[in-house]
């Protein structure tokens, strides 16, 4: 009998290969949309099996399946990342492109069916240095007081999971429940490629800062990206 | 890749000073545990509730310092850089099981390795470790900064630290 991991692998890579054709800047867009539409079908797909998975205890075969799931949201967040530019939206675009690079990271990390992704991950950071200015990145300095784990719910650091690490299917993170701001700083490598200035001021004119339109005053306190720094999510990788 | 050696406060006798448990193995120690005026102000990296988990599920002893139901906070610094935990090695460790430190140092670097899976150009990681001298007076500490690959280098940097104290 086929190992099912591999059975899934295959028909997971006729997809992926069905989609990648488009995913280059110069593909139309609405092929590009309706990859987004495939991919989301894969990744139900990739929910389902690793459900059952999950339901039989297969912690092996869980893990892989969110591997899988990783690599389609991955390959999502790309497309939107080019339908970002298209659409004239650079900020939004950033946010799809870290997410991307972020999910495959993740798919890296979950289980070795996802090891084949270096080369692709080396495309998503070329895509950040050549199509971005280097954007001025914040960091913040906090004391924990209270964290747990995401698998368990007990302190972090009191139970065996390791935050990065993927247990039957989901991956360990550490939800900080509780802590107190020391201080923020400007860094040039942040953890988190989110959190970065989005307009600058110079002689009383606020400029987007990948696009340099002109931002009105009102426009800059009420972005939805919630001021001028976004805010660090508060689960950590 | 850079590795500074230099002089650290006797650390029995400062855990003494702070109300803290001796550590008479290896222990974590608060970033800020030379200069912390009280107990109440020391601060580890956030890293260290994952190391010492790791240290846990592969048998490596570890003396806490806080006393029971005391608890040390952590600060998270959210640069992208692996910055360790401060570990601390008695000499008793060094003279009697030393391969407990090429374990440990092991077992880090194969977290660190895992934790830049990938994250292309960036890999750099921050480790102290304070070697116990023979005479037990005060200690030496191997700061290190570089790529996960230089990490296995302490344990003879802390080998050649421990016996060139006991030859003077």
């Amino acid at each position: 009998m086929k190992d099912p991991i591999e059975s899934f692998r295959g028909h997971f890579n006729d997809v992926i290969e069905e989609v990648q054709r488009f995913a280059f800047f110069v593909r139309a867009k609405e092929f590009q949309e309706a990859s987004i539409e495939t991919l989301e079908k894969l990744l139900g797909e990739c929910t389902e099996a690793k459900e059952k998975a999950i339901a039989q205890n297969a912690e092996g075969e869980a893990n892989a399946y969110l591997a899988f799931e990783f690599m389609a949201k991955a390959m999502t967040e790309e497309f939107r990342f080019y339908l970002g530019l298209k659409a004239d939206d650079p900020d939004a675009a950033w946010d799809h492109l870290i997410n991307a690079q972020s999910y495959a990271a993740s798919a890296m990390q979950s289980h070795a069916v996802a090891s084949h992704l270096e080369e692709c991950i080396q495309k998503l950071h070329a895509l950040e240095r050549v199509l971005f200015p280097q954007p001025i990145f914040f960091s913040s300095g906090f004391i924990v007081r209270e964290s747990e784990c995401s698998i368990c719910g007990a302190e972090y650091g009191e139970c065996d999971h390791i935050k990065g690490r993927p247990y039957m299917g989901k991956m360990c993170a550490r939800i900080v429940k509780e802590a107190e701001l020391r201080e923020a700083s400007i860094v040039s490598d942040p953890a988190n490629k989110h959190c970065r200035a989005l307009h600058y001021t110079d002689k009383g004119i606020t400029r987007n800062v990948f696009s340099q339109r002109i931002v009105s005053r009102a426009d800059a306190q009420h972005t939805p990206r919630g001021g001028v720094v976004k805010a660090e999510p508060k689960e950590e990788r | 890749m850079a590795f500074t050696v230099s002089g650290y406060c006797n650390v029995a006798a400062r855990a003494r000073t702070l109300g803290l448990n001796v550590p008479n193995g290896i222990a974590f120690l608060p970033r800020n545990f030379v200069e912390a005026k009280g107990p109440g102000e020391l601060l580890h990296e956030s890293s260290v509730q994952t190391v010492r988990s790791l240290f846990r599920q592969n048998a490596i002893p570890e003396t806490r310092l806080e006393l029971e139901g005391q608890k040390i906070l952590c600060i998270q610094e959210n640069e992208f850089a692996l910055v360790l935990p401060t570990l601390f090695v008695s000499s008793l460790i060094l003279s009697q099981n030393p391969h407990l430190l090429s374990i440990a140092l092991n077992i880090i670097a194969n977290y660190a390795t895992h934790f830049f899976k990938g994250i292309p150009g960036r890999s750099r990681v921050v480790l102290d470790v304070v070697v116990e001298e023979k005479s037990k007076r005060s200690s030496k500490k191997i700061h290190y900064e570089g790529e996960v690959g230089g990490l296995k280098e302490i344990r003879d940097i802390a080998g050649k630290v421990f016996t060139d104290e006991g030859s003077n």
